[in-house]
C-alpha cells in the first residue's frame, strides 16, 4: 500500500448558515483544493460523508451535488453514511484509495445541514442512528442513550456530574480560541451543572450542539505532496470498526468495543503508542462519550478518564490537549462533517498553523470519529513531516 | 416506592442473536432483527436497572418526561423498556423493577419487589 499525506484542509464555518448543505459542501471543497495547490480537474475520486441530508432537508442524492458545485470533473462521487461518523469513513475511502494507487489525488468532503429542522424533529432523525426497532420506537433519543451510559459509569467508578461538566468547560474555552467553531463563548462549571435537564443526568451543556457546517480535505500520494505548497503531513493510520447499534446488545455499556478495535488496529498500523500521541480530536458527541473515548483508545485506564479534564492533562497547556478546536461540543457538531472537521484541526496544529491553539511541538494527532452510541468507530493518526 | 409483585411471563429469546422478545415473531416468524428461530420461555418477570435515564426532550410525537431504563430480566437477558410507577422516586441502579406489560412504546416495567439476586 502506498504511503497517504494530507496536501489541503478547508472548512465551512459551522454554526447555524444560512446556505443549503451542496453549497456548504462546495466552499469547504474550494477552501481546500486551493490549500493544496490543487485544481478541481486535478482531483480524481471524490467523496462524501453525510448522515441525513434526506430528512433534514429533502435533498438526497448529494455526492455528484457538491462535486458539480465544487467545480470538479465527471468523475466519482459517493456519498458515505455512518451516522456520525461518516465524514470519518469518508476519510478512511479516500485513504484507501490513494493507499491502492486506484488514484494520485482524492478529494474528501463531510457535510450536515441541520438547523432547518426542529428540535423534535431532529431528535427523531438522530435517534434513526441507533436501533430503530428496539431503540428509537421507545423514544430512546442519543442522549437518552448516552445519559443511560454516563449513568453506568458513575454507578461503576464513582464519575459524578461534576467530572462531566469539566469536559464541557475545557472544550468551550477550546471552542473560545477557534474563529470556525459554532460557539466560541466560554462557559462556567455552575453554568454546565445548572443548564437544563435534556436526559439525566446529562444537561443541555453536556450536549454537542445541532449545527450546519462542513469540511473537506485533500488526499494525495505521499511522492505528490512534496511538490504540492502546504506543510505536508501525513496520514499514518485508518482504521476502523463496528458493534451492534443496540445497547442492550452490549455487555458493558461504558465501553465501546468498536472504538477499543479500531484504536488498536490504528496504533499497530502506524506503529506509535498511546503516550506518543501530542493531541487528539475525540468524538465527543456528549461529554460522557469524551471520558469514554479517553478510556477506550488507551489513554487513561477504565473509570479514569475524568482525570483528563478534571485535573487539566487534556486542556491545553496539558500533557496531551483534547479537542483544542473546541470538540464537538464547542465547535459543533454537523453530523456528517464532524469527522473531516477533526482531521482538518489535526493538520492545522501539526504544520504549526493553529495560531493561539497552537499545541507547541506538536508531531503526531489523532482522531477518534463514533458513529451511533458505539455502533461505528473511525480512527486516525497523523504525522507532521513528508 | 409502590412495590409490586411479579407476574410470571412467556419471552421469546433468539437463538441467533440473542435478542429477547416481548411478542413472538407474528406473521413473519423468527426475530425481527435476524430472522433466526425464536423460543418461548417462561420468566419471573423480576429484573434489575442496569441504567436508567429520565427523559424531558422527546422525539416529536411523544410527550415528556419519560423514564427509560436497560432492564436485565431474570432467565432472559437485558432488554430496553420504559419504567412506569415510580412517582415521586428516582429509580436507582440495581433496583428491583417487574414486568407490567407491552406498550405502544415497548415493553413496561414498574417498580417492583426486592429480588433474591437484588437481596443477595
Amino acid at each position: 500500500m502506498r504511503s497517504v499525506s494530507i496536501a489541503g484542509i478547508g472548512i465551512a464555518s459551522f454554526g447555524v448558515r444560512t446556505e443549503n448543505a451542496v453549497r456548504l459542501g462546495a466552499e469547504a471543497c474550494r477552501v481546500a483544493m486551493a490549500d493544496a495547490g490543487v485544481g478541481p480537474e486535478r482531483v480524481e475520486v471524490f467523496f462524501l460523508g453525510n448522515f441525513a441530508s434526506q430528512a433534514f432537508t429533502g435533498q438526497n442524492h448529494l455526492a455528484p451535488a457538491v462535486a458539480h458545485a465544487a467545480g470538479l470533473g465527471p468523475i466519482p462521487c459517493t456519498r458515505v453514511e455512518g451516522a456520525c461518523a461518516s465524514g470519518g469513513l469518508a476519510v478512511r475511502q479516500g485513504a484507501l484509495a490513494v493507499a491502492s494507487g486506484a488514484a494520485d489525488i482524492v478529494l474528501v468532503a463531510g457535510v450536515e445541514k441541520m438547523t432547518s429542522a426542529g428540535s423534535g424533529r431532529t431528535a427523531e432523525i438522530l435517534a434513526a442512528a441507533g436501533d430503530f426497532e428496539c431503540e428509537a420506537s421507545l423514544g430512546a433519543t442519543f442522549p437518552a442513550l448516552f445519559a443511560m451510559i454516563a449513568r453506568r459509569h458513575m454507578h461503576e467508578y464513582g464519575t459524578t456530574h461534576e467530572d462531566l461538566a469539566e469536559v464541557a468547560v475545557k472544550n468551550h474555552a477550546h471552542g473560545h480560541l477557534n474563529p470556525d467553531a459554532h460557539y466560541q463563548k466560554e462557559i462556567t462549571r455552575e453554568q454546565a451543572l445548572s443548564a437544563r435537564e435534556v436526559a439525566t443526568p446529562l444537561r443541555l451543556l453536556d450536549c454537542a450542539p445541532i449545527s450546519d457546517g462542513a469540511a473537506a480535505v485533500v488526499l494525495c500520494a505521499s511522492e505528490i505532496a512534496a511538490d504540492l505548497p502546504s506543510a505536508p503531513v501525513r496520514l499514518l493510520a485508518s482504521a476502523q470498526a463496528s458493534d451492534s447499534p443496540a445497547l442492550a446488545d452490549k455487555g458493558d455499556i461504558t465501553r465501546f468495543r468498536a472504538t477499543v478495535s479500531a484504536a488498536e488496529e490504528a496504533f499497530q498500523s502506524a506503529g506509535v503508542q498511546p503516550e506518543e500521541i501530542d493531541l487528539a480530536e475525540v468524538h465527543d458527541c456528549f461529554t460522557i462519550a469524551e471520558i469514554l473515548a479517553l478510556e477506550d483508545i488507551g489513554f487513561y485506564r477504565k473509570g479514569e478518564g475524568v482525570r483528563g479534564a478534571r485535573d487539566g492533562e487534556t486542556a491545553l497547556g496539558g500533557a496531551m490537549p483534547v479537542n483544542t478546536s473546541g470538540g464537538l461540543k464547542a465547535k459543533g457538531h454537523p453530523v456528517g462533517a464532524t469527522g473531516v472537521g477533526q482531521i482538518c484541526e489535526l493538520v492545522r496544529q501539526l504544520r504549526g498553523e493553529a495560531g493561539p491553539r497552537q499545541v507547541l511541538g506538536a508531531e503526531l494527532g489523532l482522531a477518534h470519529n463514533l458513529g451511533g452510541s458505539g455502533a461505528t468507530c473511525a480512527v486516525h493518526i497523523l504525522a507532521a513531516g513528508a | 416506592m409502590m412495590a409490586r409483585a411479579a407476574a410470571a411471563v412467556v419471552v421469546f429469546s433468539c437463538t441467533g442473536c440473542g435478542r429477547v422478545h416481548f411478542e413472538d415473531g407474528g406473521g413473519s416468524g423468527g426475530c425481527g432483527h435476524c430472522g433466526a428461530a425464536l423460543v418461548g420461555k417462561k420468566v419471573s418477570g423480576r429484573g434489575n436497572i442496569y441504567a436508567f435515564s429520565v427523559v424531558h426532550i422527546a422525539p416529536e410525537q411523544m410527550d415528556a418526561p419519560y423514564t427509560l431504563a436497560l432492564v436485565d430480566l431474570e432467565g432472559a437477558g437485558r432488554v430496553l423498556c420504559r419504567l412506569d410507577g415510580f412517582g415521586v422516586e428516582i429509580p436507582t441502579v440495581g433496583g428491583p423493577v417487574v414486568f407490567e406489560g407491552n406498550s405502544p412504546r415497548g415493553p413496561l416495567f414498574r417498580a417492583g419487589e426486592i429480588s433474591e439476586n437484588a437481596r443477595g
